[in-house]
């Protein structure tokens, strides 16, 4: 079962401003779901479009089974959210903060400071909110989302503002609730290092158009068929036209080495046995890039 | 229930911020300066002036200024901070995607934006009754605690209760309509200028700032009686409009 499930997306904000082009996900219930893309892509507009913040133009959302326009207020009882910049009352404490909401969800009032604890701002006390750092007000933000122990977190850049060190807090704190409560957690972001140790699934948003969609393993195997290799040997000349022979086209002579795109695993010992039987010293095989940014280049790149 | 918590949460909202003191200073700020006064010319309220209409002549002394002008800026003040409370930090988005409908969270704000309301005349009640009874106390040694017009004075808070809606609906609107907090300002004072300037004119009803200005007066041009059913359902449609544009709204945060 899918938590979020959104067909033919379609939104603009001016004639000539379309800014998604018909997006179909899904969010499989139980995953971490990373949405990807550069800034303007349309990662925004998608998750204030799944939580009714913009009215729908075209097309279909159904959240944990129910359809945003017509079960609203039910959806939003069992879903978190932060969008962009945290919210908050700065003139009050972070409690009264939590209690504003805790009042609207009605649960209980014990949670407040199970979820102070939770993001480690239990000790706060009548601190007003205007005087946290900005990190603070994110964790503040992650804890009004949690307040009401939601089916489905959806957090839109959640990183920003924090330190390293938060960052890595923050991760965990996801990791957890996903792991010992089954939140479902969409988490956007642009920058790929920063989410790819917790995701799960993923897709990616390019020009308002979804470029990939699937499991994080899948996307390590696409990774590794698109990746560059570093070939150095003896006779780069030579090592180019064999390689051309065995059916590669993007070759390139780079400082006397060999650069190959597009090459897996398998392909690339099978080059190695092919140049070591054609009696060339092979020095140096080298797979370049092993993080995700440049398969979302590559992705974003095409489209 | 869930109507009560979403006041409950508007009220908290508002709590230890500048609404709540400006409301109580504006509203007693007349009825001090009266009082001090007063003690300091030796004027008071005696036994005698107590029974025969002497309160109602204090409640027209604070009455005049404080209907006419402090009100009216009043409310151009408190529904643009009601509205600033969400704007200031986008907080209409974490509003919008709490589980309350539409509807609950536009009558739990105004709501709160007429408790407020209330509060303010209850206290010029009370700012009456120290502008009567403290100044007779320290002259007198004596407490005018006699012909205290609680149902006449009730009754003329009414009135000028009904003559301020509709200057609480049109800021109300425009307040919601609007983020920068200078535009709400700015029509409200633009609007409360401009009806001093027309308020004689046959015509000055159609300004929601014209009411206070016909209380003061005594009528209405051309309609005398009619005045409070024309205040009444001028703030009716103005809310009505003020909700369809709320819940049309495209963005909401």
């Amino acid at each position: 079962m899918n938590s979020i499930e959104i067909r033919g997306l379609k939104y603009s904000y001016g004639k000539d401003d379309n800014i998604l082009k018909g997006i179909d996900m899904s969010v499989p219930k139980g995953s971490i779901f990373g949405l990807l893309g550069k800034n303007g892509a349309g990662k925004t507009t998608t998750l204030r479009l799944v939580l009714g913040l913009i009215k729908k133009q075209k097309g279909d959302i159904q959240i944990l089974g129910k359809s945003i326009d017509k079960s609203r207020i039910e959806i939003l009882q069992n879903v978190g959210s932060l969008i962009e910049a945290p919210s908050f009352y700065a003139h009050l404490s972070a409690i009264e903060n939590l209690k504003i909401l805790q009042l609207v969800y009605g649960c209980a009032d014990s949670r407040i400071g199970e979820v102070l604890n939770l993001v480690g701002l239990a000790n706060t006390g009548k601190k007003k909110v205007g005087q946290f750092s900005l990190g603070m007000k994110q964790r503040l933000s992650i804890a009004i989302a949690l307040l009401h122990n939601p089916e489905l977190l959806i957090l839109d850049e959640p990183t920003n503002g924090l330190d390293p060190n938060g960052i890595v807090e923050m991760r965990e704190l996801l990791k957890k609730l996903n792991e010992e409560n089954g939140v479902t957690i969409v988490i956007s972001s642009h920058l790929l290092a920063e989410i790819e140790k917790i995701i799960t699934h993923l897709a990616i948003i390019d020009h308002g158009e979804v470029v990939f969609q699937g499991k994080y393993s899948e996307l390590k195997n696409l990774k590794q068929k698109n990746a560059t290799v570093i070939i150095e040997t003896e006779d780069a000349g030579r090592t180019s036209e064999i390689i051309k022979g065995l059916g590669f086209s993007e070759v390139k002579e780079v400082a006397g080495a060999i650069q190959l795109e597009g090459a897996d695993k398998k392909e690339v010992a099978a080059i190695n046995k092919q140049l070591v039987s054609s009696g060339i010293d092979v020095y140096q095989l080298k797979f370049l890039e092993d993080d995700l940014e440049s398969i979302f280049i590559n992705l974003t790149k095409n489209n | 229930m869930k109507f009560i918590n979403s006041l409950r949460s508007e009220i908290l909202k508002i709590k230890g911020s500048s609404l709540l003191w400006l409301s109580i200073f504006g509203t007693l700020l007349i009825p001090i300066a009266l009082t001090i006064r007063n003690i300091a010319i030796g004027n008071h309220l005696n036994l005698e002036a107590a029974r025969h209409g002497g309160w109602m002549q204090e409640y027209v002394r604070v009455a005049e200024p404080f209907v006419a002008f402090i009100l009216p800026v009043g409310a151009i003040l408190i529904c643009s901070l009601i509205a600033q409370v969400e704007y200031r930090n986008n907080n209409w988005k974490q509003v919008h995607t709490t589980p309350q409908s539409y509807t609950r969270i536009f009558c739990a704000k105004y709501t709160v934006l007429f408790l407020l309301t209330g509060l303010v005349f209850l206290l010029l009640l009370l700012g009456v009754f120290i502008l009567g009874a403290l100044p007779t106390l320290i002259l007198d040694g004596s407490f005018p605690h006699e012909g205290f017009p609680i149902e006449a004075l009730s009754k003329e808070l009414l009135k000028s209760f009904i003559a301020m809606l509709p200057i609480i609906g049109i800021q109300y609107l425009v307040s919601l309509r609007y983020a920068n907090f200078l535009v709400s300002i700015g029509v409200g004072l633009a609007l409360f200028v401009g009806t001093i300037l027309v308020v004689q004119y046959k015509y000055s009803f159609v300004s929601p700032f014209s009411y206070p200005f016909f209380y003061i007066n005594g009528n209405m041009p051309d309609l005398d009686h009619r005045m409070y059913k024309y205040a009444f359902a001028y703030f009716l449609l103005l809310t009505i409009v003020n909700f369809i544009l709320y819940i049309s709204k495209r963005q909401k945060g």
